[in-house]
């Protein structure tokens, strides 16, 4: 404050505490108190693990991202070869197929710890993790994963977990590279940035070279105040797509070398954040010409609504990814929660049902019947897969990747379980007797493993 | 002690974080009012704020950086429910009835805050939050950066901007001339 605008900014200053003493704050402390009072807090460090477009596995934890961290320099660099050796050894007595495992993650009532499991489509063979298992090169030769010290970065391995190699080209680089995805190709690394002392210009989405974590290249400048989640690379490895909420929520695709950012939704069209899901509500189509994404109409929504507290009644719509076409094939009437498209036929798996109003452990209530259906691209086909006879509610359904199963978890109670059933729906079946959680669970998916 | 409330807080421990909301609201209250300039539209940046800080608390990773953080938290709300409310225009500008004796120093005061007080309301919303950050809240350049969620660059030359800005509307209404008035958000 020197120079000849210093006397100004004192009188700035001294209006600026005049001004703001006397705001009363009693009513406004008791609200925020019940409104907190019981509501569960959100776990506290999130890293998204994507498989190429045949389900996911998430790493959760409640503990400060620190202390994770701590636990997985350790853990990345002598458990994740115990992890696969665990996993080659516990289910190596049956012979893997790409169509034959599933992965998820265990989670206690609290949400804090997550362990991690595979277990045969047809239930057998649980077998529990000592970590998760990384996700597969495209070329199956490489297992990529997280690994933090500092600050979390890419590291990859061969498939029995040795050779672990720290992707960090950038030392000095205060914000976590967490890996994401492979590139189709395998030349790349999705990566996403979090930490709340993060440099605040450096939160975006990025990718790294493969080989040596080098050459970063920023594909998108998260506006402050959003938050973007990443669905994937399209087929062709030539675009992202991601949605973003917060202050300029959308449905977005991005050129892979960060050019040609692109809004595919309308402005007032608010996409599905499911808490306990990221990205749940948007995908790509298997020729990568098309998205699907389940949208809020925000014009219609109740005023005083924050994006935290976002209710009502989702839609699916269909847009070109030159953003073109944008039309609707599920009504809100029916409500769209999750979509996910079928790697070999036109047909689209989602869960129905709206966004409520209380909070439960997993976040957001879902209501207005959330259930299991398909639709085909054009709209057409609209089918119910799971009923809820039993008062259960089924939801966010991944495909096999033959796309002749879909893997879903039910809720009935306070026990949710995986089940899975044919593509008609026909031939359910429970594949977890015990339960995973009791509420609705992260990723699940049909685990891509390394072969022996 | 805030230390300690975190640690609890972050663990799920609600008294603790009524503790820290108690200790902060007020602050975060006039704070939220300077930028949105409107008394209910504040009372729900600072509620959902503080919400939203019940709800992501465990994943803060340094508890000394709560205040920061918490900062930043608002910030966002304020922002988020300037553009929910863009659009409306009858903004308050009321601000306290001044207990002091009317003499003629009192009255210039009172001009003088009246004046700041218009032109701070010709600002943008995150104007008026780059203005608060650094003469209300006192916060560095680096930590403003944070809490605004802006590079560090860019929050100096803001800051530049939206000081040229006030004063060129205080310089404006003591000329008398008709400033066109901008969006509120």
């Amino acid at each position: 404050m020197t120079g000849r605008y210093a006397d100004f900014d004192r009188r700035v200053e001294r209006w600026l505490d005049e001004a703001s003493d006397s705001f009363a704050a009693g009513a406004l402390l008791d609200a925020v108190l019940d409104a907190t009072r019981d509501r569960p807090q959100r776990p506290g460090w999130i890293v998204a693990l994507r498989g190429g477009g045949m389900g996911t596995t998430r790493f959760i934890a409640g503990q400060p991202a620190r202390r994770v961290g701590r636990a997985l320099v350790v853990l990345v660099a002598v458990l994740l070869a115990l992890a696969v050796g665990l996993l080659i050894s516990g289910i190596g007595r049956q012979p893997l197929t790409l169509n034959a495992t599933i992965d998820f993650f265990r989670t206690d009532d609290a949400r804090e710890n997550n362990t991690p499991f595979i277990v045969n489509r047809d239930g057998t063979h649980e077998t529990q993790l000592a970590q998760s298992a990384g996700l597969l090169s495209p070329d199956n030769r490489l297992l990529l994963s997280g690994h933090e010290a500092a600050w979390i970065r890419p590291a990859v391995s061969n498939p029995d977990g040795s050779g672990l190699r720290v992707l960090d080209a950038y030392p000095d680089l205060k914000m976590q590279l967490i890996p994401v995805a492979w590139s189709p190709d395998g030349s790349r690394i999705l990566v996403a940035t979090g930490g709340e002392d993060m440099t605040p210009s450096g939160i975006g989405l990025y990718t790294v070279r493969s080989t040596d974590g080098g050459d970063l290249i920023r594909l998108v400048s998260t506006p402050s105040g959003d938050s973007d989640a990443i669905r994937g690379y399209s087929p062709d490895g030539s675009m992202v797509l991601f949605s973003r909420i917060g202050f300029d929520p959308g449905i977005f695709v991005v050129n892979s070398d960060g050019t040609g950012l692109r809004r595919l939704s309308v402005p007032d069209s608010v996409p599905v954040d499911l808490d306990f899901w990221d990205a749940a509500s948007v995908d790509w189509s298997p020729d990568g010409r098309e998205v699907a994404f389940c949208a809020l109409d925000a014009s219609s929504l109740p005023s005083g609504q924050s994006n935290s507290d976002l209710r009502g009644a989702p839609g699916m719509y269909l847009v070109n990814r030159d953003g073109s076409g944008l039309h609707e094939i599920v009504p809100s009437r029916l409500g769209a929660l999750s979509a996910r498209w079928s790697p070999s036929t036109d047909t689209i798996a989602f869960t129905s049902g709206h966004l409520g109003l209380v909070h439960t452990p997993a976040g957001k209530e879902l209501t207005g019947q959330p259930q299991v259906w398909t639709v085909h691209g054009n709209g057409s086909g609209l089918t119910q897969l799971t009923d809820g006879r039993d008062r259960s509610v089924s939801v966010t359904p991944v495909w096999s990747p033959d796309g002749t199963e879909l893997l879903f978890q039910r809720k009935l109670g306070n026990s949710v379980t995986l089940w899975i059933m044919n593509a008609d729906g026909t031939a359910q079946r429970q594949v977890t007797p015990i339960p995973v959680a009791s509420d609705f669970v992260g990723e699940y998916g049909w685990a891509r493993l390394p072969s022996r | 002690m805030q230390h300690d409330l975190v640690i609890r807080a972050k663990e799920g421990d609600h008294d603790a974080f009524s503790s820290l909301a108690a200790a902060s609201i007020r602050h975060l209250l006039a704070t939220a009012r300077l930028i949105v300039h409107d008394a209910d539209a504040a009372q729900d940046a600072v509620q959902d704020a503080l919400i939203n800080a019940w709800l992501d608390i465990k994943g803060l990773r340094d508890p000394d950086r709560f205040d920061a953080w918490l900062h930043r938290l608002l910030v966002r709300s304020c922002y988020r429910v300037a553009r929910h409310n863009r659009g409306r225009r009858a903004i308050e500008v009321e601000f306290l009835p001044t207990d002091a004796p009317s003499t003629t120093d009192a009255q210039a005061a009172v001009v003088a805050r009246d004046q700041l007080d218009r032109a701070f309301l010709r600002l943008t919303v995150e104007q008026r939050a780059e203005l608060v950050a650094h003469h209300y809240l006192d916060l560095s350049d680096g930590d403003a950066a944070t809490v605004l969620d802006i590079p560090l660059g860019t929050f100096k030359s803001r800051l530049n901007r939206a000081s040229i800005a006030l004063r060129s509307a205080v310089e404006a209404d003591d000329r008398g001339a008709t400033v066109p008035q901008e969006s509120i958000a």
